[in-house]
């Protein structure tokens, strides 16, 4: 290979620009943008070297010159997109889907068995603990799961990726009767579950967009040789 | 970066896909080699944001206007070599064409004079 520097931060760039597509566009797309963007700063890091420039002034002004890693990324994704049939369980969004159905129901499977474990026990104070735990601790962390799954900066596929959400909650009003412990869960469900989850999944990838914004803010706006 | 140059991206980026066919059109080349075109064909405002590219590359290559080929080139790293089709060619004239009539149009109501030079 032409160059011989420590590339790590060329190698950072490279992740972040395929962090949004990853588990969205298929493997060989992916491969190829990255190989697409490894070629093209080593191109202008080269350029930049000749022209004078250290290693690291190089560096950072290559990936000045190359722009935004989430800009080039959703460029791609809306590349991705445009061919594809228009419909809500796009590529994008089912991926979001997937993920959000598996924590979430992870999370509710875990509620479910505290407050069944609550029950089984004598003391109403545990059953006071294990309410609120379920209440405050498995939608955030399903929240924050599924916000470093979903590609940042799409909304849409953050929408979506809400959905199972609501399925879970409307699946729990179908199946739970009358008795404390469902209406207790279902309760929990509306009027905690929804808001927490759907905050931390916003927060979670509004974080990591915003992370990935500083990163390029860290680096020199003007280019001039 | 200026207000005035993010505007001008904005105004590149749909147009994009126009100059890198009419690019193409002089002999294959690899995206890197077609955005230094660009960004030196291009007086300011207009400045590409070079890695907007591959997404317009990769369209334009789905759609049958170009057609690329990996080269792997001794002890470097691997590129892949664009050219255009005749399908890419009949497009860039379509292109061409809109953008003259669209020009045209705004240039009327904007009351502006291409000057002659």
């Amino acid at each position: 290979m032409p160059i011989s520097f420590d590339d790590s931060v060329i190698q950072a760039f490279v992740n972040m620009l395929a962090a949004p597509l990853e588990r969205t566009v298929d493997d060989s797309t992916l491969s190829e943008f990255r190989n697409h963007a490894l070629f093209h700063l080593e191109c202008l890091i080269d350029e930049y070297r000749s022209g004078g420039h250290t290693e690291d002034e190089a560096v950072a002004l290559a990936i000045a010159d190359f722009g935004p890693a989430d800009l080039a990324a959703m460029a791609m994704l809306d590349e991705w997109c445009r061919g594809r049939k228009p419909s809500p369980f796009s590529r994008t969004s089912s991926s979001a889907v997937w993920w959000s159905f598996a924590w979430f129901g992870i999370a509710s499977g875990c509620s479910l068995l505290a407050i069944q474990f609550a029950e089984m026990c004598p003391n109403p104070l545990a059953l006071q603990v294990a309410s609120t735990l379920v209440c405050l601790i498995p939608p955030v962390i399903a929240g924050i799961a599924v916000g470093r799954c979903v590609p940042t900066g799409n909304l849409r596929a953050l929408g979506i990726a809400l959905s199972p959400l609501f399925a879970h909650a409307l699946l729990a009003a179908c199946l739970m009767g009358p008795a404390r412990g469902g209406i207790l869960f279902l309760t929990l469900f509306v009027c905690v579950w929804l808001p927490a989850g759907a905050v931390s999944v916003t927060l979670t990838s509004w974080l990591r967009r915003n992370r990935q914004v500083r990163y390029q803010n860290s680096m020199p706006k003007e280019v001039s040789l | 970066m200026s207000e005035q140059t993010e505007n001008g991206s904005d105004l590149l980026r749909g147009n994009t896909p126009a100059l890198v066919l009419a690019i193409l059109q002089d002999g294959p080349t690899h995206g890197y080699a077609i955005a230094k075109q660009i960004n030196e064909s291009a007086k300011s405002p207009l400045h590409l944001k070079q890695g907007t590219l591959y997404p317009v590359l990769h369209g334009l290559e789905r759609d049958g206007f170009v057609i690329g080929q990996w080269e792997h080139p001794d002890g470097e790293r691997p590129r892949k070599v664009y050219g255009i089709t005749d399908k890419g060619r009949a497009e860039l004239a379509r292109r061409t064409f809109e953008w003259k009539q669209f020009a045209t149009s705004i240039n009327t109501i904007l009351g502006v004079t291409l000057d002659a030079h």
